[in-house]
């Protein structure tokens, strides 16, 4: 029996996964533990988790291998940190002391946290493991690969081929030349957290027009041949790491938006140039996407495509790419982001080891489950009024037609930033109102943020176009809203008549496939608004304490917690 | 290789990495930065040791 | 009156001055409840006992809700004050309880809380003289939830320690911990200023390096491949061909055998 580990750990999206005899057993990221949004440090209880479902300790371990190289790591900081020298200086003290302070020792800190041998540990590339988190749980056996996001130990993009059970790099762009740092930067602009808010730029874009097309030209240039070149002047990562843009590009564009402010697009003539310029960033990165993805395919000949890095976490240019470049199918890792790194390192190790590969993903439930027991003692002490319905599913599709918002807790957690269907909030999908309830009173979210609508997968069709494709089962691409069912859809269709649907089956998700199909039974119409269960600026919850924790302190109808129901007014 | 190995002659955890870290960068096109990085590493020893705690404890309200 | 509240009251009179620095010191608060916050679901998941879990799961609503009170007064009067708010709050987790146990986890809290009430008393009290009535309301809706955490978790310190002698020992053995812990702050700040003055000598090293760099070691533009990545595929490449030996091999030892 072999038995590997990934990690990743130390700037955001900690996580662990866990492969024994090639096969995924678990995939869990250390927020869900820990309730700290993005949670860094180093994933013990992520690991220890993996381990349980398993039925091992640490012991057992092969091998454990982090997603990247700390050393190269530290070369390419203290690199640029030296040629922007003496701009640096303000900078130099914090990155070298957090350098040199805790991230080269990362390797011994998993040593001694977790229990394990030294030379049991080992390392392997960023972009790397990007790279084989997305193509080996593809269903491709072939494919170009594109990783993109901020920046690894040097590298921002990836260009890589997957074939004959390996990937091997074409090439790559290099920091400072970086899409996901030109992303995270106008995200600090907008007013928003730096890896937190890209996806709420992402939501707003739909509210703009790509006016400032010419400003951004100043920003970045594009080459024939797919690469990208950012005009350093107008970006400080060196010397202002939480907002990474410079005082010349606050001239460009003008003033930058005051975080925590409250948006008014009817009234504040700001807000819709804001929401402009996060629309002319949305065509920019699709237009940078779809530039690297031609170029693959040329170079290639490859069908089909797989992405992976925090940039591939934008399902509006997935949606454009699927379109426009070339490719007949492309795949995207559901944890794209760093958090993905720990399942791609050990998907490498598995294949070091013993030259075992894993199943095509095709679910997301790698976490913990829910502890029936568990959930019954702590509503008990409590004092939570509280039922166990022969038919939980049937029950929670009777609350939802009628019209009540119910949070649901079933089975494993999810793996990766989405809740498909394991933690989420579900709600009926027709009525406006119920968007305007869910994002003001319920998750307390800024009021462009759309929602999510679940849909049994042999019946989307009839609500969605180009929802047929890789991506659907894990919400990493948008569809179009068919007009002429557009009625039924008024809490979930964005603004611009678009939905990031999910298609649900019983192998996916069993316990929303269930629901679905009652409430088809019900309605004749088998979706749902499909949020995620966690507070504002919370990670989505794990154990049946957070779930049950979030019913006390939110303002849901009722909560599905395993095999209990609880319901709002019998408190 | 895919992964690579760290097949380094000491199990012992700060030595492995001190070993890795000096194998990095006696590469060619680095060699340059032993002389510098030699420097901040002396000068963080005294940062590896007061890590580890946040900077507002939990359950403590300063008063100033 | 004890030391801390006879401190707290001289510096009160600094802390709450201006509202800029008012709006600082709700932040800090709000941080320390959001760590509590964190501590407590951690307690919560770690207890063997179930009527502690939600005992610790009602503590952990609360200080979720102060966080939140605190933090939005923060940026009331920061807005007061014209400048932009302190943003989200992002406390740390000290793993107290796994650090700690259960019964010092639980006098550790128990001690804080007291020291809270103590302090918020102080405030209150000032705030009501100001006649400022917000600040008021705000610190005697927490001092009531802060009272009953302290009572609750003396209580249950007893129950677990098996008596107040031994609970109160718990208390001392935990003040002492405490005690460790300021001086290790003291030192960590002590530290990081110290390296500050270190980095300062350092840039003297850093101005050839800078112009070294910048001639020799230019920032790509551009496609490349890293040598980093053409190691890997390079040593890729030659266990794979390995693997594709040993399998020939064996597939043509089974052949002489089957001929055999």
């Amino acid at each position: 029996m072999s038995c590997v580990l990934g990690i990743s750990a130390g700037y955001h999206d900690a996580a662990a996964a866990l492969i024994i005899d090639g096969q995924l057993i678990a995939a869990m990221q250390e927020e869900r533990f820990t309730r700290i949004k993005n949670d860094s440090s180093i994933p013990s209880r992520a690991v220890f988790a993996c381990l349980a479902q398993a039925g091992l300790s640490a012991a057992a371990i092969d091998r454990v291998v982090f997603y990247e190289n700390p050393f190269a790591k530290l070369e390419r900081v203290l690199l640029s940190l030296v040629r922007s020298f003496p701009q640096s200086w303000k900078q130099f003290p914090t990155a070298i002391s957090s350098q040199i302070g805790s991230k080269i020792w990362i390797l011994d800190q998993i040593s001694s946290t977790l229990n394990i041998p030294r030379n049991r540990i080992f390392t392997t590339t960023h972009h790397r493991s990007h790279a084989a988190s997305t193509f080996f749980p593809s269903p491709f056996d072939e494919a170009a690969i594109l990783t993109v996001d901020g920046i690894g130990e040097e590298v921002s993009t990836g260009m890589w081929l997957g074939k004959n059970g390996s990937i091997n790099c074409i090439k790559s762009i290099q920091y400072p030349h970086s899409l996901g740092l030109l992303y995270a930067a106008l995200t600090a602009y907008l007013g928003f957290e730096v890896n937190e808010g890209e996806y709420k730029v992402m939501g707003l874009a739909a509210y703009g027009t790509p006016h400032f097309k010419e400003e951004f030209a100043s920003l970045i240039s594009l080459s024939p041949d797919g690469s990208f070149e950012l005009s350093l002047p107008y970006f400080a990562f060196h010397t202002k790491t939480d907002i990474g843009f410079s005082a010349k590009m606050e001239k460009l564009l003008g003033p930058r938006r005051d975080p925590g402010k409250h948006w008014d697009f009817e009234n504040s003539p700001h807000d819709r140039k804001y929401a402009d310029i996060a629309a002319t960033l949305q065509w920019y990165t699709e237009e940078v996407l779809l530039g690297l993805a031609r170029n693959i395919r040329q170079l290639t000949g490859s069908v089909n495509l797989c992405l992976a890095g925090g940039v591939a976490l934008n399902c509006v240019a997935n949606a454009r790419l699927l379109k426009e470049s070339g490719f007949s199918r492309i795949f995207v890792q559901p944890a794209a982001g760093d958090a993905g790194g720990a399942l791609g390192a050990a998907i490498l190790a598995s294949i070091d080891l013993d030259g075992k590969y894993p199943s095509p993903l095709n679910t997301c439930a790698l976490g913990e489950n829910i502890s029936n027991d568990a959930a019954l003692k702590l509503v008990q002490n409590l004092g939570i009024n509280h039922t166990k319905p022969d038919d939980i599913f049937s029950s929670t599709a009777d609350l939802i037609a009628d019209n009540k918002v119910v949070a649901f807790a079933s089975g494993r957690f999810e793996w990766g930033p989405r809740a498909l269907g394991q933690r989420s909030i579900l709600a009926a999908p027709q009525d406006k109102a119920t968007r305007e309830r869910l994002n003001k009173v319920i998750k307390k979210r800024e009021p462009f943020r759309p929602f999510a609508p679940a849909v049994l997968s042999h019946r989307a069709g009839e609500w969605f176009e180009g929802q047929d494709c890789d991506m659907s089962p894990f919400m990493t691409s948008v569809a179009n809203v068919r007009p002429e069912n557009a009625k039924d859809l008024g809490a979930c269709t964005h603004i611009d008549g678009t939905a990031r649907v999910q298609t649900v089956t019983e192998l996916s998700s069993p316990g929303l496939f269930n629901v679905l199909h009652a409430l088809d039974k019900k309605t004749g119409i088998p979706m749902v608004v499909n949020t995620s269960l966690n507070g504002n600026g919370e990670p989505i919850v794990g154990s049946a304490l957070d779930a049950i924790s979030f019913f006390v302190s939110h303002s849901v109808d009722a909560m599905v917690v395993g095999d209990i129901l609880l319901k709002r007014n019998t408190l | 290789m895919k992964t690579q190995d760290n097949k380094n002659i000491t199990s012992i955890p700060w030595i492995a990495t001190l070993y890795s870290l000096i194998k990095h960068f006696t590469h060619r096109q680095r060699l340059f930065l032993i002389p510098l990085l030699l420097i901040l590493l002396l000068s963080g020893i005294i940062l590896i040791f007061t890590s580890g705690l946040s900077y507002v404890a939990p359950f403590v309200y300063s008063a100033f | 009156m004890s030391l801390h509240t006879l401190i707290t009251k001289i510096a009160s009179h600094f802390v709450w001055r201006t509202p800029e620095r008012s709006a600082k010191k709700f932040f800090e608060f709000a941080l320390a409840e959001q760590g509590s916050m964190l501590d407590l679901i951690a307690a919560a998941r770690l207890t063997e006992s179930e009527k502690r879990r939600a005992l610790y799961v009602k503590h952990m609503l609360d200080e979720k809700r102060h966080a939140l009170m605190f933090s939005l007064r923060s940026a009331e009067l920061c807005s007061q004050a014209g400048r932009k708010s302190y943003g989200n709050l992002h406390a740390d987790i000290e793993n107290l309880f796994q650090t700690l146990g259960e019964a010092r986890f639980l006098a550790f809290v128990h001690i804080g809380e007291r020291r809270a009430c103590q302090q918020f008393v102080v405030y209150r009290n000032l705030f009501k003289k100001q006649g400022n009535k917000t600040n008021k309301s705000l610190f005697e809706a927490i001092l009531k939830d802060e009272q009953r955490h302290a009572d609750y978790t003396w209580g249950l310190l007893v129950e677990i320690t098996g008596g107040e002698q031994a609970a109160r020992r718990e208390l001392r053995s935990v003040q002492m911990w405490e005690a460790w812990r300021k001086w290790r702050r003291v030192g960590r700040s002590l530290a990081n200023k110290l390296f500050v003055i270190l980095s300062l000598f350092i840039y003297f090293l850093l101005a050839p390096y800078a112009v070294l760099t910048r001639l020799f070691k230019r920032q790509r533009k551009g496609w490349s491949v890293p040598a980093l990545e053409q190691e890997i595929d390079r040593s890729g490449s030659e266990q794979q061909a390995k693997r594709v030996q040993t399998l020939e091999n064996l597939s043509n030892s089974l052949v002489i055998l089957n001929n055999s």
